[in-house]
């Protein structure tokens, strides 16, 4: 599986994804067929994400990222008031 | 919003029927437990009081989290909350020979490489319900950036229902496709990772572009999703 990364590139065509019922896998359209002869691919069992799946994260207050608004998180961009008031 | 007429609580979480598609809006910053990210007592009193006690509708206005439906019991039991109970009862309730296809939504993610502790939360109160319900896919805000995730329950990658980088199985009971659907486009810009890495959960992360998506339901089989719109 192959992670895509898109960070600051120009010009880029969007994510596309096509989701198939399972059980319809082999019985579907055009896109069905054609996916599900690779379906076999997985072995099943999974991979776990363990201590990479989401955990409590540092830098975050009452929730909200560091990219969030709130007090002491927001940077106006230009022309935008500075003081957006209580949310 | 429907909420009154499928028996959620206003605009917080209702559904509604789309084509072929069941929709079932959550609320995923009140009404479960430590919503979204510890509990109403502590909220008020500060870290390391929290008090095993219901909200009262003072701490409701002061904390601005709700409860905006009944809690039956313990606040710190998922099943109490009225939106839980009313998840459960509305996807079982789904008709699969009308709406095949079922999508849950919400604005905070239960999973992204920008990790934090109110995500468990989130996947605490309905994940588990969401998986039995057979949803399909999970569709949030909150970042302020595009991220699908591999499919993904119960924090394990199902490789099983991976056929190539743009192509997923349904796989209900064991995983659902989950999108951080955040790039719309606000005043604050997009977001940025705080992370060193990404984590293996993300299949595409673009913290790049502005845009939405648009997904259709082809037919009961085949669903396709497309994001962002480039302009």
């Amino acid at each position: 599986m192959k992670q895509d990364f898109i960070r600051g590139v120009d010009g880029l065509v969007g994510d596309e994804l096509t989701l198939i019922k399972r059980n319809n896998a082999t019985s579907s359209s055009n896109a069905t067929s054609s996916s599900s002869s690779s379906s076999g691919s997985g072995s099943g069992s999974g991979s776990t994400a363990g201590s990479s799946a989401p955990t409590p994260g540092a830098g975050y207050e009452h929730g909200f990222g560091p990219h969030a608004w709130g007090p002491g998180h927001y940077t106006p961009p230009k022309g935008f008031p500075k003081n957006l008031g209580q949310w | 919003m429907p909420g009154a007429e499928t028996g959620g609580r206003s605009n917080f979480w209702y559904s509604f029927d789309y084509g072929l598609a069941h929709f079932v809006a959550l609320d995923g910053e009140t009404d479960f437990a430590y919503s979204p990210e510890w509990p109403f007592a502590r909220d008020v009193n500060g870290e390391g009081t929290e008090v095993p006690e219901l909200p009262t509708e003072r701490q409701t206005f002061v904390t601005d989290s709700g409860p905006f439906g009944a809690i039956n019991g313990n606040w710190s039991d998922n099943n109490a909350y009225e939106q839980v109970q009313w998840l459960k009862k509305d996807l079982a309730a789904v008709d699969r020979t009308k709406t095949p296809w079922v999508i849950a939504m919400s604005h905070r993610p239960m999973y992204s490489s920008e990790v934090s502790s109110y995500q468990r939360n989130v996947r605490n109160a309905f994940e588990s319900i969401l998986l039995a319900g057979g949803v399909d896919a999970y569709f949030s805000g909150h970042i302020h950036w595009y991220e699908r995730m591999w499919p993904i329950g119960r924090s394990t990658i199902d490789t099983s229902s991976v056929v190539d980088n743009t192509t997923y199985l349904t796989n209900p009971g064991t995983s659902m496709l989950h999108i951080v659907n955040g790039m719309a486009g606000n005043i604050e810009s997009h977001s940025t990772i705080s992370n060193s890495s990404i984590l293996n959960i993300t299949a595409v992360l673009d913290q790049r572009h502005y845009g939405f998506s648009k997904i259709t339901f082809h037919n009961e089989s085949v669903m396709t999703w497309v994001s962002p719109s480039q302009t």
